[in-house]
């Protein structure tokens, strides 16, 4: 019995391990493909640079694009994976396991993505600094800033805290098979863990610190992303429910991005043995429940709003329901909720891949939502003026393809680096369904496996694991 | 070396020609013209009044369709410069009327100015008015509500508190890195570890 126990736990580790110290031909392929796409995106950047913001097709009228579009986007997806994780820690789901690194790490890879989009908006990013300088604390702006650094800084932490354990093992499993600079990245970044008690109850008081601290600034931070619409005198941003309406959404597309994103990783690093189709149909779950909640939302808003026809409503209403912006609104409202509502909803859709599907489709409608909410409030006339039209340039689009390049890309390079499912937390795991130590045992150190200090240790890194 | 007498004329002739096409009008070609500005000398705060320009050649004979703009000095949110007020293009009698509505109280300088075209020349002319009156017309925001007791300490307070979270987990997180440096065997011994 104690054999077939650690031989799954040696498995678990050879999985895990495998791709940080092998890497296959397609890998090289695809990170060499994402950085063409990186590099395009910065020539796209300088030309925008050098001649300004008229290469881009925002205009006096129409002053936010793309980059605004993707910046709530961005920040939208990072708040699932800190906020899933963390809720799932707090209410101890067991099945969250495999999901929780993942997760975090999305969180900290969308939220850098995301936050450099703000500047790219600038014409002027010489006067960033200005924003700290001559801040004004009246300004959304500014608590946006706050916000944001608050939470990535909070997000790295909350990543890291759970990776020492892992690090430590890989520091002790990999021996020589790494490079110089792993071997140094494993020593330093482990923080010498060896599993002693008192390292485990630090570590289980700094993540429990961390696992509360993070949902009320994941919270607030999308509420405050959502005030620079709701707190501008725009008809279609006068919204009381914009905070709560940005929070959900950013829940619901952070849930559509980790799905897509672990059934990527699942499949080329071959841990279908961990990341199961039951993890898949948990997360269909809550994007489900989700998807009713947005859909709560868009119900209150627009029948409040359209009940009343007050101010410049009804020229909203007509360019959203049936004029220019209809077909990306109905794409929004059937394609980004009552499709994925629907899949999730039958027995016989609501299958590994169905939730993939419905995934995909949230992803795509919650990013047609963010351009209704930017392009379309933006149209509505202030004065009576002929409604301008936002076009995006070729600029737009290439910085936009760098973006998900770069986020595919870190994501890549992260694979490389360190595990990507919380090797301890899965073992512990393990030892709960074994009945082998009380479910109150947070935090354990070094997973309890062979602790063979490994250059050459049998299976160490070898096997098992695909080659990606 | 010495050079031709007619190498000369013809430098000083492409040279004048080169000038003509760079500057594109030949500026001693225009004719001078006077620009008068009409406007009342006294207003009260929210007078609407007419503002009228006169364009007159050096004869003192009328230019009509010549465009004539209706500028004034500003300021918004600290930032100052030219105000434009009207832009039209004179009749006939070389006249163009403008509607000015006096909304600032004080002294206002009223400016207007022809650019010019292939015809005539560059001219301005600009009127003082007086505007008097108690209260600005100007429409000013009224500011949001302002709950008393809250303010900029609290935002201080609720960032202070998450940082002082973040502090206090790099506390525990240097205490887990000082337990690493005792030796592993005494550690996990010593300490009461359990080596899994």
């Amino acid at each position: 019995m104690e054999k077939v126990r650690d031989q799954r736990r040696e498995d678990l580790v050879r999985t895990v391990l495998h791709p940080l110290v092998h890497t296959g031909k397609g890998y090289y392929m695809v990170v060499g493909a994402l950085l063409l796409v990186v590099f395009w995106g910065l020539y796209a950047y300088s030309t925008q640079l050098r001649e300004g913001l008229i290469v881009t097709g925002m205009r006096d009228r129409i002053l936010w694009g793309f980059y605004i579009i993707l910046f709530v986007f961005f920040i939208g997806i990072s708040h699932a994976g800190t906020l899933i994780s963390a809720i799932l820690r707090v209410v101890k789901a067991q099945w969250r396991t495999p999901v929780t690194r993942m997760a975090e790490f999305i969180t900290v890879v969308a939220l850098s993505v995301g936050a450099l989009m703000p500047m790219l908006d600038l014409g002027r990013p010489d006067r960033i600094p200005n924003l700290v300088l001559f801040g004004r604390w009246q300004s959304p702006i500014l608590w946006d800033l706050l916000s944001i650094t608050t939470y990535l800084t909070g997000s790295i932490i909350y990543l890291y805290l759970p990776l020492i354990p892992d690090l430590a093992l890989c520091r002790d499993r990999l021996g020589t098979q790494g490079s110089a600079w792993k071997r140094a990245f494993f020593r330093i970044a482990s923080v010498g863990w060896q599993g002693t008690a008192r390292q485990k109850k630090y570590l289980k008081i700094a993540m429990g610190f961390m696992m509360v601290i993070i949902i009320p600034v994941a919270v607030s931070v999308h509420t405050v992303v959502s005030w620079i619409f709701a707190m501008s005198l725009r008809e279609p941003w006068n919204s009381t429910v914009f905070g709560a309406y940005f929070v959900a959404g950013a829940i619901f597309s952070g849930i559509a991005t980790i799905i897509v994103v672990m059934a990527i990783l699942r499949k080329v690093f071959r841990l279908e043995a961990y990341i199961t189709e039951k993890h898949f149909i948990n997360l269909g779950y809550m994007l489900g429940g989700f998807t009713l909640i947005m859909m709560y939302f868009n119900i209150s808003e627009y029948v409040v709003t359209g009940y009343k026809m007050a101010g410049e409503t009804p020229f909203h209403f007509t360019q959203l329901l049936v004029r220019e912006f209809a077909p990306f609104f109905w794409m929004y409202t059937i394609g980004g909720m009552v499709v994925p509502g629907l899949i999730i909803l039958f027995p016989w859709t609501r299958t590994f891949t169905g939730v993939i599907i419905a995934a995909g489709f949230a992803m795509v409608g919650m990013w047609l939502e963010r351009f209704i909410i930017v392009v379309a409030g933006l149209r509505v006339p202030l004065m009576p003026y002929e409604p301008s039209w936002y076009i995006p340039t070729w600029v737009e689009w290439s910085v936009m393809a760098a973006a998900f390049a770069m986020f595919g890309l870190i994501i890549a390079v992260f694979s490389k680096l360190v595990p990507v499912i919380s090797i301890w937390e899965v073992a512990e795991q393990y030892e709960e369904e074994e009945g082998k130590v009380p479910a109150s045992t947070e935090v354990s150190g070094r997973p309890p496996m062979r602790p063979a200090r490994a250059e050459g240790a049998p299976g160490a890194g070898g096997g098992g694991g695909g080659t990606a | 070396m010495r050079v031709r007498r007619g190498t000369w004329r013809w430098v000083a002739l492409l040279g004048t020609l080169s000038l003509f096409l760079a500057t594109g009008t030949p500026v001693w070609a225009a004719e001078p013209v006077t620009l008068e500005l009409q406007a009342p000398e006294q207003l009260a705060l929210g007078d609407k009044v007419s503002v009228t320009a006169m364009l007159k050649d050096a004869n003192g004979s009328p230019v009509p369709a010549g465009t004539v703009i209706l500028w004034t000095s500003g300021s918004f949110l600290s930032v100052g410069g030219a105000v434009q007020l009207g832009e039209a293009a004179t009749d006939a009698q070389g006249r163009v009327t403008f509607t000015y509505e006096a909304r600032n109280e004080g002294a206002v300088t009223l400016n207007a100015y022809f650019r010019g075209d292939s015809r005539y020349g560059f001219a301005q002319g600009s009127a003082a008015v007086d505007v008097q009156g108690s209260a600005q017309l100007t429409r000013h925001p009224i500011e949001g509500v302002r709950v008393p007791g809250i303010g900029v300490w609290i935002l201080a307070a609720i960032l202070g508190g998450v940082w002082s979270t973040y502090l206090a987990v790099m506390v525990f997180l240097t205490l887990i890195a000082r337990e690493g440096r005792v030796p592993a065997h005494e550690a996990l011994h010593g300490a009461g570890g359990r080596r899994g």
